[in-house]
């Protein structure tokens, strides 16, 4: 399986009224052709940036951006806007939080719809595109695809609206999909059914899916590998299965030890502490204010240990738990 | 103040935006003016009753830095005194405007039902008419004078401050903050000026803001029009009047007058472009 | 949507009529004796209480509003105590000259104005915006009528280019009446020259009257363009990579236009009343000027009959505004479902 993205060091600085904030701080992320991987963090630790980094959807100016970023072959980073451009809603697509305010209020599906497929290699005469919706459209278990055509987003529910945007994102069967908390906005269970079809379809098609979300029952359920991210860092990236039996970072192992778990008596256990502040971090582990086996070590420059298919960026000699 | 506190931060935010803070420094340029008019205007006495025909109508000079007019009086002089009527015209119209509209559209917002309908269609009537041509209406029973057209001008403003106090009160009427007043026992007024006024504080200070610019301009076209204040009050307005009498030839009483206008409202759309900014308000 | 603009024709009715209960009372309120103003100071007295009773001022209140809301709906204002024609004749000839300065201030404003705010939106702290920012400000903070007489000095005095007052130079007839609109009717009867000179004529009174206005237009329409543009639809619109132009002309556009467009109809009043500035200025012989002549003149049925127009022109914009909105807005649209 070769690499379908690519990123190594990549670090990202904004430019703002109050001082530079770096949000990502040397992040590594590799996704393989049709791979499923899931990037896991708390609000703020730079998941929806990298995202958009990946996409090109980065603002232009009061931006500094370093490391490397290869996409199908290509340096994201060094190539033109309009290269950047010309891939989204092709090899690469998206899905949002909330579907019903990613998508205009003052125009039907169709009219988005057709929108989305202007972007494929061959334009379509006018019934050609509306065949081509409804396919799609049932391809993600719509009966109704000519009502749903016909409607507003604020007339469909949530999960309606949330199958749209996968007919959507996947009508061009893109490469790559990156899938922004989705269903965070929905009821679990219409949650779980979303994702499935999104899994079943994406898996047809070779799309490999990039799934960013702080829930890390879905992910297990979801995604063949994990990154843990924390403060703009990937400190710990396993397969799925190793990674639940068998976490190594002290953030990772916190992180499982604070899901309420239905099937154990044990009581989660909160985190102590709060997400730094990005403007004010120092240098070293970010985490090192609230590890509870920190070192003074810590406050320096934290390898990255790879063995076994994983890594863990920890500067500890990692023992099993 | 620590670096932290909300209040710095919102200083800061006013501050940097230099435009701002320029709109600022106008203002307090013109209520200095204003305040200290006798003492700051070169020919003070000329703000009222002079006549001096040998020095009229002459243009900028070192004697008179902004020229005369028609009757030999020294236009910077009037005009600084034209500062100090706008600014207490504008004062007087916007207090009572606000206090009118405020109340009104409190009323309406919280109360509801049928008094929230005839109020608001008494304010819907009144606002079908442009101001100028309402407060012109008033004007016109009677003789002009300034205390007329203070009376005049803020009839024709109060409704749109009726309105946007309706507005906001009517989205925060089922705040969480309200319900918990009237679950505790709290009367209507009480709900309606402890609560619920309090938070349209940021948007009515940074309307007074942009009202004070635009009622003076009001009040200048009012004047413009013959109005104003009777003569001899240096009116800006009406300088600028009869100064177009005298178009093309002798125009710096017209346009110094004008620009003195602009300077005042420019001020205070600046600051309160700032101000909607420091309390980031949407819309 | 039908139910939504009968609602609204029905709050525009309740408006006129609360409008002319309005200027009604108000004209009652006048100092000084109506009847005795009309006749002059020369009239007997016995001439004087004979015009009282005919102007109906001896009857209750409620009587004498009825009578004058009778002669309203037939056009009937009275007559004018200074033309001595009457009013409603008065003000059909005069209120095609204000109507075609309000629709060339108009269509400069709404056009000028958006595009202004569309560019300062797409071009946020750049400098487009900026100078947009600057021309607004100076556009609304020097008054309506320094800018008239600033623009008359210039343009005019100084550099000659175009005429001073009036709607056509006095050489010309007047075209043909269609709509009573010089330059329309100019067209329409093929009267280039005549046309050329109407234009030429309106232009500096247009301008000048839609300044504020544009500038207000300009700086709501980039305030909502801005808040449209941070709407995740227009995020969705750049991820699928749809041009910039379509997502700036169409996608982030269409949303915000719904709140500009309700300030829009404010706007466009508001015009009518710098009119009264403007027209005084450039002695443009509309509407406007007569009704600041009648209230000088406290030319009572003149006034109420300017205003009672006025209020009807602020309820058919505002109701042409309204069928736009609900064509444009589906929430409103299919409210009814």
């Amino acid at each position: 399986m070769e690499d379908l993205l690519r990123i190594d060091g990549l670090k990202l600085t904004f430019e703002t009224h109050d001082g530079p904030v770096s949000v990502l701080r040397g992040v590594d992320l590799t996704v393989g052709t049709g791979e499923r991987v899931a990037l896991v963090g708390e609000s703020g630790s730079g998941k929806s940036v990298t995202a958009r980094a990946i996409m090109g959807l980065l603002p232009q100016r009061r931006v500094r951006i370093g490391g490397n970023l290869h996409f199908d072959g290509s340096d994201v980073l060094k190539e033109s806007a309009a290269r950047a451009k010309a891939r989204r809603g092709r090899d690469i697509t998206m899905i949002f939080q909330d579907p019903m305010a990613a998508l205009n209020p003052v125009f039907t599906i169709r009219q988005q719809f057709a929108a989305v497929l202007t972007r494929l290699d061959r334009p379509l005469c006018a019934a050609e595109a509306e065949d081509s919706m409804r396919t799609a459209l049932r391809d993600v278990s719509i009966a109704d695809p000519e009502r749903v055509l016909d409607s507003y987003s604020f007339q469909l529910s949530g999960g309606l609206n949330q199958r749209v945007m996968i007919a959507m994102a996947l009508v061009s069967r893109p490469k790559l999909l990156i899938a922004d908390e989705p269903g965070t906005a929905l009821d679990v269970t219409v949650q779980q059914q979303t994702l499935h079809i999104m899994g079943n379809l994406s898996r047809s098609y070779g799309t490999a899916i990039l799934f960013i979300s702080h829930n890390l029952g879905v992910v297990r359920k979801f995604a063949d590998r994990v990154c843990v991210m924390y403060a703009g860092r990937i400190v710990e990236e396993a397969p799925t299965d190793v990674l639940f039996s068998d976490p190594r970072h002290p953030y990772t192992r916190a992180l499982l030890a604070s899901v309420p778990r239905l099937s154990s008596d044990r009581l989660p256990e909160p985190i102590d502490g709060s997400v730094p502040d990005l403007a004010a971090l120092a240098d070293g582990c970010p985490f090192e204010p609230r590890c509870p086996s920190a070192r003074p070590e810590c406050r320096g420059s934290v390898p990255v240990h790879r063995f076994d298919g994983r890594s863990v960026t920890c500067i500890q000699e990692v023992a099993p738990a | 103040m620590s670096k932290a506190d909300p209040r710095w931060r919102g200083w800061r935010r006013f501050a940097r935006n230099r435009l701002s803070v320029f709109g600022a420094a106008l203002i307090a340029l013109v209520l200095f003016c204003a305040l200290f008019a006798p003492y700051v205007a070169p020919y003070p006495e000329h703000a009222g009753v002079v006549v001096n025909f040998a020095d009229a109508n002459k243009p900028p000079s070192a004697k008179y830095w902004l020229g005369t007019d028609s009757v030999g009086r020294d236009v910077l002089s009037r005009i600084i005194f034209g500062f100090r009527n706008s600014l207490m015209l504008g004062a007087v119209v916007v207090s009572l405007a606000i206090s009118i509209g405020t109340v009104v559209g409190l009323i309406a917002a919280y109360l509801g039902g049928r008094v929230e309908s005839v109020l608001m269609r008494v304010t819907d009537i009144f606002l079908a008419i442009p101001s100028l041509v309402l407060a012109m209406a008033i004007l016109g029973i009677s003789q002009p004078s300034q205390m007329l057209a203070m009376i005049a001008m803020a009839v024709a403003w109060w409704p749109w401050h009726a309105r946007l106090v309706y507005g906001i009160v009517r989205s925060l009427k089922h705040e969480g903050f309200v319900t918990a007043a009237e679950v505790v026992g709290a009367s209507p007024l009480r709900v309606m000026f402890g609560e619920l006024l309090p938070n349209c504080a940021p948007n009515l200070l940074t309307k007074a803001s942009l009202d004070m610019g635009f009622v003076i301009l009001l009040g200048a076209s009012l004047s413009f029009l013959g109005m104003g204040a009777p003569p001899p009050t240096p009116d800006l307005g009406t300088m600028v009047s009869e100064g177009s009498q005298y178009l093309p030839d002798l125009w710096w009483l017209s346009i110094t007058a004008g620009l003195a206008i602009f300077v005042i409202v420019l001020g205070f759309n600046l600051v309160a472009d700032g101000l909607r900014d420091l309390f980031d308000i949407v819309g | 949507m039908t139910r939504f603009l009968f609602s609204r024709l029905v709050s525009g009715v309740i408006v006129v009529i609360g409008v002319s209960v309005l200027m009604f009372l108000l004209a009652r309120v006048v100092p000084g004796d109506p009847a005795r103003l009309a006749l002059g100071p020369e009239a007997s007295a016995e001439q004087v209480e004979a015009m009282r009773q005919q102007m109906g001022f001896d009857r209750p209140i409620a009587e004498q509003y009825i009578r004058f809301m009778k002669g309203a709906l037939n056009f009937d204002f009275g007559r004018s105590l200074y033309t001595d024609n009457p009013v409603s004749q008065d003000v059909a000839a005069t209120f095609p000259a204000t109507l075609e300065l309000v629709i060339f201030a108009g269509v400069a404003m709404t056009v000028i104005g958006g595009a202004m705010g569309i560019a300062s939106a797409h071009f946020k702290d750049r400098w487009p915006d900026n100078a947009a920012r600057i021309l607004s400000l100076l556009a609304v903070a020097l008054p309506n009528f320094v800018w008239a007489l600033f623009l008359m000095l210039l343009l005019s005095f100084w550099l000659g280019l175009l005429p001073l007052t009036g709607r056509l130079s006095e050489s010309l007839a007047a075209p043909p009446a269609v709509t009573g609109l010089y330059t329309i009717d100019a067209l329409i009867a093929g009267q280039w020259q005549v046309f050329r000179d109407a234009l030429a004529h309106i232009v500096l009174p247009a301008v000048a009257l839609s300044l504020p206005g544009l500038a207000q237009i300009s700086r709501l329409t980039r305030t909502n363009m801005v808040d449209s543009y941070d709407r995740p639809f227009v995020e969705f619109a750049r991820a699928y990579g749809l041009a910039e132009s379509s997502i700036a002309l169409k996608w982030a556009l269409r949303p915000a236009i719904i709140p500009t467009l309700m300030i829009l109809g404010m706007q466009i009043v508001a015009l009518l009343g710098n009119a009264f500035i403007v027209e005084t200025i450039f002695h443009w012989p509309g509407m406007a000027k007569y009704g600041v002549n009648a209230i000088m003149r406290k030319d009572l049925n003149a006034v109420i009959a300017v205003v009672m127009l006025i209020s009807v022109f602020f309820v058919l914009i505002n109701m042409i505004i309204d069928t736009i909105v609900s064509f444009i807005d589906p929430k409103i649209r299919l409210k009814a479902s």
